[in-house]
Formats: C-alpha cells, structure tokens, sequence
C-alpha cells in the first residue's frame, strides 16, 4: 500500500483533530480547542491543495526551473524596511518603494524562457537526447570542492567494495551472558 | 499539437555553477540555499555560544557582575531565541532542504525562488534581532518566550524588544517558506520509482517537521501581532485574558518547535546509524507511523508548559505529554534494533549518533517528569527547566546535527573533514556537554531560578556552577577544535569520493558535490525499489556475486 501524499497529509490532519476530540471530552476551554482547530484547518487546507495539485497532474518531476532569484532579496529588504518603519518612523517604510519597483524589474527575467530544454536534468538514462546533451554541459564542481565521478565499484556500476567487518558478536554475547547470569539469580533468590 | 508540431528545444542550462558572490546570492539551486541558511546558522551558533560562555563565567563564582543585570537579561534573551529562531529551526529546515530533494531524485525544490526569499527573511530578521545591542535601550531583554506585560513598552521600553518582534517575525515567515516549498518537494515532486513508503526515513522526518511547521508557525505570527499591538497600546495587557491568550498562542508554536529542531536529527542519526551498522535500518514501517504519531501528539501537548497559571486543561496536556513515550519508544527500539548485531565501524559521525541516543534519552525522560504537573509545580521557573531544555536540545539535537554534519560534508563540499580532529571534538563536546548539564539538575533541584545574573555564596550553588562553567570551558574548546577542523579542511583539501561512507540513500549516488540539477545522464539515479535504494544494489550484486549486472539507470521501479 503506498498512501497518497494529500492523504498523509489530511490523515495527519484527521490524528490532530482525533486529539482535538479528546481536549474537548476533557473540558479544554474555548481558547484551546479553538487554537488547535485553526491549526488543523492550515494543514488540512495544504492536504487538500496536494490533493488538488496531484489531480491536476501538478506532480512529478519539475524540470523547468527559475534561472536567478536576485528579485527575492529586493523583496526582503523591502519587507525589512517596511518592519524598521514600524519600529522607528514611517518614512523609512517609504524607501521600501525602491526595492519593491526592483523586484517588478527583475522577476520575469529570471524565469526561463519558454521552449527551452533544461539541462543537464535528468531522471533517468532513458532520456537520449538529454544523455546527447550531457557531453556537451561539463560539470565542473562547486567553488567549495571538485566533483568526482562515480567509480567503477560503486553499486550504481558494479559490486561493492569490501566492507571492513567489525564485529557486535563480542557485544551480543555479554547481552546474553548477562541474561543468564540474571535467570539464574533469580532462580536463587526464588 | 502534437509534440512534433512544437519548435525544437532550446538547451539552456538550469543552475549553472557561477562563483561566489553571484552565483551564490542569487542562486536558485536547492543546495546553495541549505548551505546559506546553514552557514549563517553555524556562525550565529559560534555568536550564541559566546554569549552563553560570557553567561557561564559570570556565574562560575557567587557575587561576580562581569555583566550587569540588564545585560545578562539582554544576553540569555538574545542566546535563547537566537538557538531557537536563528540556529535550531534554521539547521532543521536547512537540513532538509539540501538532502530531501537528492533522497527523493528531484532535480531542485519546488518554488526556489520562493525557497530563496526564505532564506533572505531569515537573514533579514537575524541582523533585525540582533541589531537590537547597537540601540540605546539594548536588545530584547524578556526572554525568549516574551511574556506579556513584562515585553509591552510599558515594562520593557525602547526599540530593542520591537526590533526583537520583527525579527521573529522575519525569520517566522522565512521558515515557513522553506518548510512549506519542501513539504511541496517531498510529496510532489518525487522522481519515478520513489513512492511515498520508498522516502529514506529523513525524508519522513523532514515531511512531518515542514507538517508542524506549517501547522504550527501560523501561531507565532499570530502572537508577534498580539506583542506588536500591545507595544502600540500596553493597556490590553491590563486584561488578563490577552496575557494567558498570549500564553496559549505562543506555545501552540513553541511546543512543536522543539520537535520541529529535533525530529530531522532524529532522521539524520537513523541514517548515520545504519549506515555505520552496515544493515538496513529495524523497523521502518513503525517508525513511519511513529513519526506521524508523535508529530500530532506534539501538537497537543503545549498547554503542559501552562501547568502553574492554572490556565490549561492540566490533565489533557499531562496525559498528552506522557502518551509522547510510546512513538518515541518506537524510534529508540528501533535504533537499538538496527546497532545490535550490525558490523559497526566508529567513523566520527556514528560517534555524534550513538552519544545522541542516551543523552536525548536524558532530555526526553526529565521532560515526562515535568509533564506531570505535580512534578512541574517545583521545578518549574528552575535550572531543572534548564538542564532538561539542554539535555534536548544541546546534548540531544545538536549532537544530531553534528551526526548529520560531519556525515553529509563530504557530499555537500566535496572534502573530507579530518577524523582526528573530528573525533577530538566529539570527545570534548559530550564531556563539555554532561559537565555543563548535569549540575544543573542538581541546582534545580536545590533552588536555584532560572535567569539569575548572580547569586549568594550563601546559597549554595558554588560548587555546581563551577562545575558547569569548567564544562562550557570544554564545549568553547571544542568548538575551536571544530572550527579548527573546518579551516583545515578547506584549506588543506582531500576530495571526496562520491560515497565515501557506503550510504544507503540517492544522494550517495551522485557526484560530491552534486552537480546543479542533483542527477544528470553521468551521474543517473539508480532503480528505486525500497527505502535504502543502494544498499539494495548492494546486497543484489552480493546475491548475484561473479555474473556482473549493468548499471541500474532505469528510475521507474521496475526489475532488472
């Protein structure tokens, strides 16, 4: 049996609310109940928009991605400036202006343009033209370290490499030893 | 339309590795934004354990007033929220960033830009906390938890406690935007193959912790307006009814939180564990259910940290409270199922992950005893509190963390960490740790309140102190000898092979580091059939040993 994803999350939702019937049956007053309540109803509002989205066929893998996120941190400095208006003087929640007609500026350009082929992204080899596509996109590692590929003895190639075999059997039988040591005082002490 | 009709595809390439600072600041890869959020956790970690360390030395001796009262209320608020808002939560959610979209196949989170802006909030709202020591007034200095009326204007003046809202708040929605994009990610967004009861168990752990984040953070938002409105008007303080609501409102948020900073580690350490025992973790049906169970049970239980207003339904929240044993049983059979009998090896992760085991044990089972109201009504607003929270959240999730962290590194950077160093800092942390905790048991036990700047040789609460203050001595040092660890490693740098450790989940299967979209044709997802995929081609290859099997590409569950 494999659960839907909306399920999990509304049956979650449905073992919260389980509980809630419990607090009630124990006379928790109307804060209470009311507090849960509205937290239940968030997350089964997010179970029924899985729901919705693995209806609409919203799921699987999301190959097209955004290429840049820079309108985001306009979006937070204005956030922050709105904040410290509040917390000082309004007229620095006015500067918030500035990076929000940036965020407007920025945000479609950072999505990718339409009829492009995202790579390299794959999930599975089966995808030639991707494979094709590969050798021309080196990968060449993140600035903290260098990639290495697989080698030829990892199990995704071929058999596994040996394993260092440190033994709990030493462990095991003080456990047991242990065991019988105290049956048999038990015994005595009968 | 057919597919045909449509104009070829234009290759564009999605993530392209730029270097620092654009490629980073304005990145929308997944694995970019972890290290963001997690580097900036770690070094205010470093911030807030030198404020605890300045706190330890003003009371290793009775009398001292290295910092005055003022200030050590700004130093313990500021250390308190920062571990919890600023550091904590951010490793949990972070954590599951980076790993949940390589464990489940994904070439990147859902929504990243909004993932991005996420993490920018939680920045925003750090400088905004913390700018709270270059103000007149000085930082928030109400405690992490900010009762009201003592955190209204009326009691608490100055911009420092405003400032300390707005930062929560920040960092409140950030999170809640990362935790909601990979929840998203994890239940949506699975490569063919990776059905739901195929997750590694970290990727549960992360699905039922983004849950409570999402059921639970609203709540905080909800509170910081209830403060920010008092702050405005301190006189709807005057009315009882909005400090008890507070109250309520707050720790329907504060009670998850500390499962939401606690069940990815949990998830991490499950990993660590079996991996280092060579065998498939015990049990993983149950602890899937347990997870569930215990997430909801953690939702119900906020009220026990009301127990002495006489404001909550006691024997709900205590019957709540105590029921948290049986799914915590469950992960902790199923630890010791997975490490009994296993061929274990003692690698510096395993180490972190076996000291977790007891020392959550100890945080978990004196928070049973302060579920019983008889037992909170004397320890509460005591270093008992204190030891308890440290036991769970220092001894316990931090040493998860430190599990995961030394496990994942080689993935995340493509550089192997020192193992002697490694192992000298697991050494001083767990007896840093125990010397610096323990005590202070004793010293709730004894009387001593939380939150006092000093105390009376009289009191007696020397001796204790001292012991603690030498044991967070031991902690700062072997903070040093992390760090130490850390400079060493990326200045003196060993590559990382792509699974150094034999792991048994995807991410092990891709390059180290993983390339922009997680899995591409040279580095392919192996066949998904079970919840450790390659432990699965291990014992496969064991099976058929000497007749070689091609490379298992095909990602759509089917047989070989």
């Amino acid at each position: 049996v494999n659960p839907r994803p909306g399920l999990v999350v509304c049956g979650w939702a449905l073992l919260n609310a389980v509980l809630v019937g419990v607090l009630v049956l124990f006379r928790g007053d109307a804060v209470e109940t009311g507090l849960y309540s509205a937290g239940i109803a968030i997350v089964t509002g997010f179970g029924l928009a899985v729901l919705l989205a693995a209806a609409r066929h919203r799921d699987g893998q999301q190959m097209r991605q955004p290429v840049r996120s820079s309108s985001m941190s306009m979006l937070a400095a204005a956030a922050l400036l709105v904040g410290l208006g509040a917390v000082f003087h309004w007229w620095i929640a006015a500067i918030a202006v500035y990076p929000l007609a940036a965020v407007l500026a920025l945000h479609t350009g950072e999505q990718l343009p339409r009829a492009a082929d995202p790579v390299p992204a794959t999930t599975s080899t089966a995808e030639a033209p991707i494979a094709r596509l590969a050798g021309t996109m080196p990968y060449t590692g993140s600035p903290l370290g260098n990639s290495v590929p697989l080698p030829d003895d990892h199990p995704a190639r071929a058999a596994p490499r040996h394993v260092p075999h440190h033994s709990a059997r030493g462990w095991r039988r003080v456990f047991v030893l242990l065991v019988v040591l105290r049956a048999v005082l038990g015994r005595r002490r009968k | 339309v057919t597919a045909l009709d449509q104009p070829p595809a234009r290759p564009v390439p999605v993530n392209p590795a730029r270097s620092f600072p654009a490629g980073w600041l304005d990145t929308t890869d997944h694995k970019r934004i972890a290290l963001l959020t997690l580097g900036t956790a770690l070094t205010l970690l470093v911030a807030m354990g030198g404020l605890a360390l300045t706190m330890r030395t003003q009371l290793a001796q009775p009398e001292m007033h290295i910092l005055g009262a003022d200030t050590y209320d700004e130093f313990f608020t500021i250390h308190g929220s920062g571990m919890i808002y600023l550091v904590m939560t951010p490793f949990a959610i972070g954590l599951g960033l980076y790993l949940v979209p390589l464990q489940i196949g994904a070439v990147n989170v859902a929504a990243p830009r909004v993932t991005m802006l996420g993490f920018w909030l939680y920045l925003a709202g750090a400088a905004s906390m913390l700018s709270g020591f270059l103000t007149s007034g000085g930082a928030g200095d109400q405690g992490w938890y900010s009762y009201p009326p003592l955190a209204s204007s009326r009691h608490s003046p100055g911009p420092g406690v405003d400032l300390w809202i707005l930062g929560v708040t920040l960092v409140a929605v950030g999170m809640l935007l990362m935790a909601g994009t990979v929840l998203w990610t994890a239940l949506l967004k699975r490569a063919p193959g990776v059905t739901m009861l195929r997750l590694p168990v970290l990727s549960w752990s992360v699905v039922v912790t983004n849950l409570m984040v999402i059921g639970a953070f609203p709540s905080l938002l909800v509170a910081m307006a209830i403060l920010a409105v008092g702050r405005i008007n301190p006189a709807i303080f005057d009315n009882n009814m909005w400090n008890i609501g507070y109250q309520h409102v707050f720790w329907f948020f504060g009670h998850p939180v500390v499962y939401v900073m606690f069940f990815p580690f949990v998830g991490a350490v499950v990993e660590v564990l079996s991996t280092f025992a060579r065998r498939r973790y015990f049990g993983y049906k149950p602890t899937v259910l347990a997870l569930l169970v215990f997430a909801a049970l953690s939702m119900s239980v906020w009220g026990h940290h009301m127990f002495t207003t006489g404001q909550s339904s006691n024997d709900y929240f205590s019957l709540t409270s105590i029921l948290l044993l049986v799914p915590a049983g469950v992960e902790y059979f199923g630890f010791l199922a997975t490490v009994i009998g296993g061929r274990l090896v003692f690698p510096t992760p395993m180490l972190f992950a076996l000291a977790f085991v007891p020392q959550f044990l100890v945080g978990g089972l004196t928070g049973i005893m302060i579920s019983m109201p008889a037992v909170d009504y004397q320890v509460t607003d005591s270093y008992f509190i204190v030891a308890h929270w440290h036991y769970t959240l220092a001894a316990g999730s931090l040493f998860g963390f430190l599990a995961g962290f030394y496990f994942w590194f080689p993935k995340a950077t493509g550089l192997m960490l020192r193992e002697d160093l490694g192992k000298a800092h697991f050494w001083l942390w767990l007896v840093g740790t125990n010397v610096t905790f323990l005590p202070m048991f004793y010293l709730g036990l004894h009387g001593m309140p939380r939150r006092i700047p000093t105390y009376l040789p009289t009191d007696g609460f020397t001796a204790a102190n001292l012991t603690a203050t030498v044991g967070s001595a031991v902690l700062g040092l072997g903070t040093v000898v992390f760090l130490t660890n850390l400079l060493v490693s990326f200045c003196a740098r060993r590559p990382a092979p792509p699974d150094p450790w034999q792991g048994h989940t995807l991410e092990w299967a891709t390059s180290s580091p993983p390339p922009p979209t997680n899995f591409t044709p040279e580095y392919p997802i192996p066949k998904v059939r079970s919840f450790a995929p390659l432990l699965d081609l291990r014992e496969l290859r064991e099976q058929h040993r000497g007749a070689p099997i091609g490379p298992a590409t095909d990602a759509d569950g089917s047989g070989p």
